[in-house]
């Protein structure tokens, strides 16, 4: 799309501004179509890095490296693991969602997904135990991203869970994820009851083999190819993931019935599936972490790699500032609650599944997912604003994965915090909502902003980079 | 004719997407048998069917078969991942939709824009430029206050991918007849202007009008980038952009002050262009543009004066000029001091008259203030005032200085620039001037000498 010459400059230019309204009626009344941007001047302080991020001459094509290893990457599921055999997880150990937190700063859910992994490990005989040990700093805790993780809600994952190990041969990236346990009560949300830590046992020692044999009958799974069915089918990939989930048990069911289990074994797996649309969550999440990690670490980049949040705040890493984390006090989200929940149950933000709108889908895609718009407060025509602001914030459109709805165009990938600064529009997030209290559950889905301040410090600091190359 | 046929993985479209690729594709004369579709395997069954060898797959994978020449099979593939990836072309017209963009990088990208002028406050410039060159339009830096460093780097970033930076502080372009910022209606002509100083070429503007010559552009490039510290970075750009367009038969560049070794290097790249290259320096402009008329086999007809100023009642007194246009208002000073005339010549469209206040050019307020001021000094004995027309000027300056200049006792001279095109009417504004009793000149530098010898 680049001009290589004068010929469009200087042959009836087409012209776009930004600024004083006089210039731009001075060419109207010439007879010129001329369109205006709505751009508002960002809050005073923020003029010295936008400056500093002008004169990098590096962003560019930084920028556009770092966008198209995530577009290129591959994805795909090759087996299941465990904890403690891939991260090297010990028992007392545990990850979690979001930026690093320590127990004392946890809120709800993430202390009672704790509370939850240790009676789950053995390592407490009741909740009460397991609250103590938590309290006199007996537990290790790590932000999953730190480990090449991730988890929807609380997060946590301890040494003896089962994971999906997810590879991108394009990149060499390898991401992590655990199996997704259904809805309502679950330890992801904070629950932390013996139906929650017995099916979370059924998974370890039922679903997993036969998971893992069914891979390695069927081979690599790829995961990037099934969002791009599943975009079209209704799913935007964060909050509504049934066609997902429904296309993987259909490419997957006949190497799942082949597992040398009982017939009553293959069909409790199938109706678990069947039992959950957010099955397939747990796959696309580790594909888009793999598919964002090929883009870390790429000097002059203003591009986000992680968007996190612990319950407590909401961070994100940029390319070009390393694993720095830049967070702020996580937003409330709001939306539509389950029966006999109010407002003052919802716990502030949580869950590493926003990194499906780093990786450019989710509430980037809301579109795709008309079904679900009330989430999000509004209607279709809304769904489409959302996507038409996401592509005013992104470096580039995703031509593996396409909106139907938009004449095929591609996802708006790649969030630039220089762009979402200049223009002040925030990514939308979708999320589901957990409990406040330990031991909850899920309360809700909807729509949650991320802190605008996150954004800001990062930009400065790649600001601040660019000024000593 | 050949047959190809291959699996590709992870390339999911839709099957109706994949039904009107295939149609495309069996349109082309180069290519028989065209099939391309997930490997289902009905879709398998089918290909088998138009007698193509088919491997095993899976329905996750996409199909591609078709039969062409041999030296054709990589044209055809070629054509099939330009349709694979054909995603950003939609039918709906992006600017039908009622999302207007924050953006400027993205209404760039929506309207594929060739050109984006930006006027945002200085601060936040140089951003928006970035915007604008990443995605693919020149940009026109219509602000101020933009750091030299920002100005350099902004350059070299657009130079690399075949851009043009016009500024910062670039107030007139003509592109193709199309005027921004402050710009004089002209005929399109044989004539490209490169300009350093915008109200420098809109005074060139106004001479060519008036010997009848039109030009066809103005590419501004901001009061700086002649100087050593930007090395000419868009003068260099600009100039082989003019050299490119054959309707451009000589190009002058409009120059204030030029760095040594940029002067060198543009002398040098000038040399080598086939279209001849002319330098109409700020100090005189009236005398470049004739030169420059005279490259162009054209001549700058004697310099038109209405009006004439009354004699000074004393015979004493100094000069004060009260200019909008900054490069007029050296020019001014220059001819002044070689004079020897005691003169105060003061631009009023300087920041430090214009924070928080509308540049003179648009709006004459300062102005007249400072005529107020002037009609009750009694050590005034002659008044110099320019008056710029064209777009992006005051609708009607002459009637907003009218009074106040007819409230004046000292001999008044006017440089009136602008064009018979010009929307403001150019007729009218010399009426109204000199029945104020001003003396109006077309040429900034014969108004000034006519003011210094009185």
């Amino acid at each position: 799309m680049m001009e290589q010459d004068g010929a469009g400059l200087l042959r009836n230019p087409k012209i776009s501004a930004v600024g004083i309204q006089l210039l731009s009626d001075a060419i109207r009344d010439q007879g010129i179509s001329i369109a205006d941007a709505t751009w508002q001047p960002p809050r005073e302080g923020l003029a010295l890095s936008l400056s500093r991020i002008a004169a990098d001459q590096r962003r560019i094509n930084a920028n556009q490296q770092a966008v198209q290893a995530m577009i290129e990457a591959r994805p795909e599921v090759v087996g299941v693991t465990t904890a403690h055999q891939a991260l090297g997880l010990e028992r007392r150990q545990f990850l979690h969602s979001g930026p690093p937190i320590s127990w004392q700063n946890a809120s709800g859910p993430l202390r009672g997904a704790l509370v939850g992994a240790l009676l789950l490990e053995g390592e407490a005989a009741d909740a009460d135990e397991a609250w103590r040990l938590c309290e006199a700093n007996e537990i290790e805790l790590l932000p999953c991203h730190s480990r090449g993780a991730v988890g929807p809600m609380a997060g946590v994952i301890s040494a003896s869970m089962s994971l999906y190990e997810v590879r991108d041969e394009v990149n060499q990236q390898v991401a992590y994820s655990n199996l997704n346990e259904g809805l309502g009560k679950v330890l992801r949300m904070g629950a932390y009851s013996p139906e929650v830590i017995d099916r979370l046992r059924w998974i370890n020692s039922q679903l997993a083999p036969i998971l893992s044999e069914a891979f390695a009958r069927h081979g690599p799974f790829d995961v990037r190819a099934l969002l791009a069915q599943s975009l079209q089918m209704g799913d935007e990939g964060h909050n509504r993931n049934r066609a997902g989930s429904a296309l993987f048990l259909r490419e997957m069911s006949a190497s799942i019935a082949q597992c040398d289990v009982s017939s009553a074994e293959i069909s409790q797996v199938f109706e678990f599936i069947n039992g959950n649309e957010h099955f397939v969550l747990n796959m696309v999440m580790p594909a888009a972490k793999a598919s964002a990690d090929a883009a870390r670490n790429i000097p002059g980049s203003t591009m986000v790699v992680a968007m996190a949040r612990n319950g407590t705040e909401f961070g994100i890493q940029v390319s070009g500032a390393g694993d720095q984390w830049f967070t702020a006090p996580a937003n409330t989200p709001e939306g539509i609650l389950f029966p006999g929940f109010s407002n003052k149950d919802i716990n502030p933000d949580i869950g590493d599944s926003t990194i499906m709108e780093t990786y450019g889908i989710g509430g980037f895609a809301m579109v795709c997912a008309p079904a679900i718009v009330r989430f999000v407060g509004g209607s279709v025509e809304l769904a489409h604003q959302k996507t038409h602001q996401m592509y005013e914030i992104t470096l580039a459109e995703n031509p593996h994965l396409q909106i139907a709805s938009l004449d095929f165009r591609g996802t708006p990938t790649g969030i630039d915090v220089a762009k979402v600064v200049s223009t002040q529009i925030l990514p939308a997030v979708n999320t589901g909502m957990a409990g406040k209290e330990a031991g909850i559950g899920q309360v809700g889905a909807g729509l949650v902003e991320p802190p605008m301040s996150c954004f800001e410090q990062a930009l400065a600091v790649v600001a601040e980079s660019g000024e000593s190359t | 004719m050949i047959d190809h046929v291959e699996l590709r993985s992870g390339l999911y479209r839709d099957s109706v997407a994949l039904m009107l690729l295939t149609r495309t594709l069996s349109q082309d004369n180069g290519i028989s048998d065209p099939i391309v579709a997930m490997a289902t395997t009905l879709n398998m069954e089918l290909a088998r069917t138009a007698g193509y060898k088919i491997p095993e797959g899976s329905g996750s994978e996409l199909l591609i078969a078709f039969r062409a020449e041999e030296e054709a099979i990589s044209r055809c593939l070629q054509l099939i991942d330009d349709l694979l990836n054909r995603s950003q072309e939609s039918t709906v017209a992006r600017e039908t939709l009622n999302h207007r963009p924050r953006s400027l990088g993205r209404l760039v990208t929506d309207l594929q824009s060739d050109v984006a002028l930006i006027s945002v406050p200085g601060e936040y410039a140089a951003y928006q430029a970035v915007e604008a060159i990443e995605a693919g339009a020149h940009p026109v830096i219509f602000s101020d206050n933009v750091s030299i460093k920002n100005e350099l780097s902004l350059k070299k970033q657009a130079t690399d991918l075949g851009l043009l930076v016009m500024g910062p502080d670039c107030g007139t372009v003509i592109l193709d007849g199309v005027g921004l910022g402050f710009a004089n209606v002209i005929p399109a002509g044989p004539i490209g202007l490169i300009s350093a100083s915008g109200t420098g070429a809109q005074q060139v503007l106004a001479l060519c009008d008036y010997a009848g010559v039109g030009v066809r552009h103005v590419l501004g490039l901001g009061g700086r980038d002649l100087t050593d510290e930007i090395g000419g970075i868009s003068a260099h750009t600009a100039l082989a952009m003019l050299e490119d367009d054959p309707t451009v038969e000589v190009i002058g560049i409009v120059a204030k002050e030029v760095g040594p070794s940029t002067r060198e290097l543009l002398e040098d790249a000038a040399s080598k262009l086939s279209t001849p290259v002319v330098w109409v320096p700020t100090g005189d402009l009236t005398n470049g543009t004739a030169q420059l008329l005279e490259i162009a086999n054209f001549e700058l007809p004697a310099l038109p004066v209405w009006g004439s100023a009354i004699e000074r009642p004393n015979g004493s007194g100094r000069l004060v000029g009260l200019f909008s246009g900054g490069t007029l208002a050296v020019e001014a000073q220059a001819i002044a001091q070689a004079s020897g005339c005691e003169a105060e010549i003061v631009d009023l469209g300087a920041d430090e008259y214009t924070v928080g206040r509308p540049h003179p050019m648009i709006d004459n307020t300062l102005r007249l203030e400072r005529l107020v001021e002037v009609s009750r000094d009694e050590t005034v004995g002659t008044v110099l005032l320019d008056v710029v027309l064209g777009h992006g000027a005051s609708p009607d300056p002459a009637a907003e200085l009218q009074n106040a200049l007819g409230d004046i006792s000292v001999p008044i001279f006017v440089s009136l620039i602008g064009t018979n095109g010009d929307p403001q009417n150019f007729d009218s504004q010399v009426n109204q001037l000199t029945q104020a009793g001003a003396e109006v000149h077309l040429s900034n530098a014969s108004a000034t000498r006519a003011a210094v010898i009185r």
